[in-house]
């Protein structure tokens, strides 16, 4: 990245020949910091003057300090908790089914060439359909209750659960294996020593993949067809006209998200350094 | 145990065998025949499954219609023309959406790739962005946009720029040094530099955040169609299970799997194409 960045212009923070090279390094990275908060906050400068000069009707457009006071007051009574707890049960329960339930067929499809022939065709074709597709289907068939939920959640977690589990097992390279052979390694020693070591980069691949998934489709599901959780929060405060309701649910759902995937981005990182270790 | 032997039994691989070049072509015709053979009990068992449950009614046929019926519902919709109809409109939708989105996502993540500058200012209100899953601003964007075609382009726009502006931006930061040096080394200027080294070796991730981004546009457009909409082939899942007509939900159920099988192989046959361009060009 340095060097396309020397070819292709200079840095532009890069001013600091003239600092104390120990400022430097730290004032670049403040100086970082501000240019990506400037964004934001011009677009919150221009959120607060159309309110002030009334470009769309109030309840269409909410003042930020409106939105600021909905989050407080939701916030405090509980109430965001609550829907958000509910949420993150369902997906947590969903991750859990649709998790294991990939991961099992993962491995299936990496390690027996029976499984794959036998298998493998049939996956493909239905991981195309988008899960969202299945939903309205779901619902015929599970109601429209927490079951929906967790199933329509938990197919969406299982497909690229599945998909990353058989390719990184797929993908392990010969001569690991041969290594196994040669020190005479049982089929567990070799699961647990080789197979499991080599393919877990793919399978957290996979997981983090999942998790996303989840949140997307616990969205959808809930716009669809819930009567509490987050996404009904959304709905809720649509139907009452109250769009501070929304912009705070849209809030919490980034929120969310971000925290998910900074979480396991870090389990992902704690779990490689114990792996190095352990070799 | 044979279950195993794909991966972790290793066939003694003697050096003379290595050396056979291929099985003899008879023998290899037979072994992807078996291959193709195998995929079917599954997917047959399934469909005898479904079809001894309508026969002996273990579920009422509301609830799950013959595969018989569901194919019949199909040739109708396809004769009367509703089908194509919906289809085309879910088809227009995507073409403008994903065209929005994929354009404005590859000016941005090219933006973002080539200067530092524009990344600082932009990446983290993007990442910040890209956070709300597409279907998140519905309910906001309906109040501001309504629910016309305006709001449903919006919503399948957003959920492709994302992606590929994520894969552009990735694409042109990695980018390896010694290309660039190598190019320095030959004083391309800027232009040879950006058509000989940095579009080619970043092509690959780009294309892949091009088909991803087609994936989720494709999803995102069953999604609100499913939630607000009027025509397409979402709202004909929608209309189907309204009606407790269950043939019609899955008949179009089938339809939009179709299409999204389709976009995708479409999408990798260029690619091929597009690289082996690449490849005769080196």
């Amino acid at each position: 990245m340095t060097s396309l960045t020397n070819t292709l212009g200079p840095l532009p923070l890069a001013t600091s020949a003239s600092w104390p090279a120990r400022l430097a390094a730290p004032l670049r990275r403040a100086g970082h910091w501000a240019a990506g908060l400037l964004l934001p906050l011009a677009l919150f400068a221009l959120w607060q003057y159309a309110v002030d000069r009334q470009w769309l009707a109030e309840q269409i457009l909410p003042p930020p300090s409106l939105v600021w006071q909905s989050l407080g007051e939701l916030w405090h009574s509980g109430e965001l908790r609550d829907h958000l707890a509910i949420s993150l049960t369902r997906v947590g329960w969903s991750v859990l089914l649709g998790g294991g339930a990939g991961l099992a067929l993962g491995a299936a499809l990496g390690l027996s060439r029976s499984a794959r022939a036998y298998l493998l065709p049939s996956f493909e074709l239905v991981a195309q359909f988008p899960v969202v597709g299945w939903v309205p289907l779901l619902i015929v068939f599970l109601g429209i209750d927490e079951a929906l939920k967790v199933a329509a959640i938990s197919l969406a977690v299982l497909v690229p659960v599945t998909v990353n589990t058989h390719r990184g097992i797929a993908g392990i390279p010969r001569p690991l294996l041969d290594v196994g052979r040669v020190y005479r390694f049982t089929v567990p020693q070799t699961l647990w020593r080789v197979v499991l070591p080599a393919a877990a980069p793919s399978l957290f691949n996979g997981l983090r993949q999942g998790v996303m998934q989840a949140w997307l489709t616990l969205v959808f599901v809930e716009l669809l067809a819930s009567s509490e959780g987050i996404g009904y929060l959304m709905v809720w405060g649509r139907q009452l006209l109250q769009l501070d309701l929304v912009v705070v649910a849209m809030l919490a759902i980034g929120a969310v998200g971000l925290a998910l995937d900074l979480a396991l981005r870090w389990a992902e990182s704690r779990l490689a350094s114990w792996r190095r270790g352990a070799f | 145990m044979s279950a195993y032997s794909s991966v972790l039994t290793l066939d003694p691989v003697l050096p003379t065998q290595a050396a056979t070049p291929t099985p003899r072509p008879r023998r290899r015709l037979w072994s992807a025949l078996g291959r193709a053979l195998l995929a079917w009990p599954f997917p047959l068992a399934v469909l005898l499954l479904w079809q001894l449950a309508a026969t002996y009614e273990w579920v009422p046929s509301q609830i799950l219609p013959s595969p018989a019926t569901v194919a019949g519902t199909f040739a109708d919709l396809w004769r009367s023309g509703e089908l194509q109809d919906n289809t085309a409109i879910s088809l227009w939708r995507v073409l403008w959406g994903f065209s929005a989105g994929a354009t404005l996502g590859f000016v941005l993540g090219v933006a973002m790739g080539l200067s530092p500058l524009t990344k600082d200012y932009l990446y983290p209100t993007f990442k910040t962005f890209a956070q709300v899953p597409a279907l998140g601003w519905l309910p906001l964007l309906m109040m501001l946009v309504g629910i016309d075609e305006a709001l449903k382009i919006i919503l399948i726009a957003k959920a492709s720029l994302v992606p590929i502006a994520l894969n552009t931006y990735k694409g042109l930061q990695n980018v390896p040094t010694t290309q660039i040096e190598l190019a320095r080394v030959y004083r391309f200027s800027r232009w040879q530099l950006l058509r000989h080294v940095v579009l080619p070796s970043a092509f690959p991730p780009i294309w892949n955040g091009v088909r991803y981004g087609l994936t989720h546009a494709w999803l995102a457009l069953v999604g609100v169609e499913l939630l607000a909409s009027s025509e397409g082939l979402g709202f004909l899942i929608v209309y189907g299970r309204q009606l407790y007509q269950l043939d019609v939900v899955l008949a179009a159920v089938v339809v939009v799997g179709a299409i999204g099988w389709a976009l995708d192989r479409v999408l990798a046959v260029i690619e091929k194409r597009l690289l082996r361009w690449r490849v005769e060009g080196f």
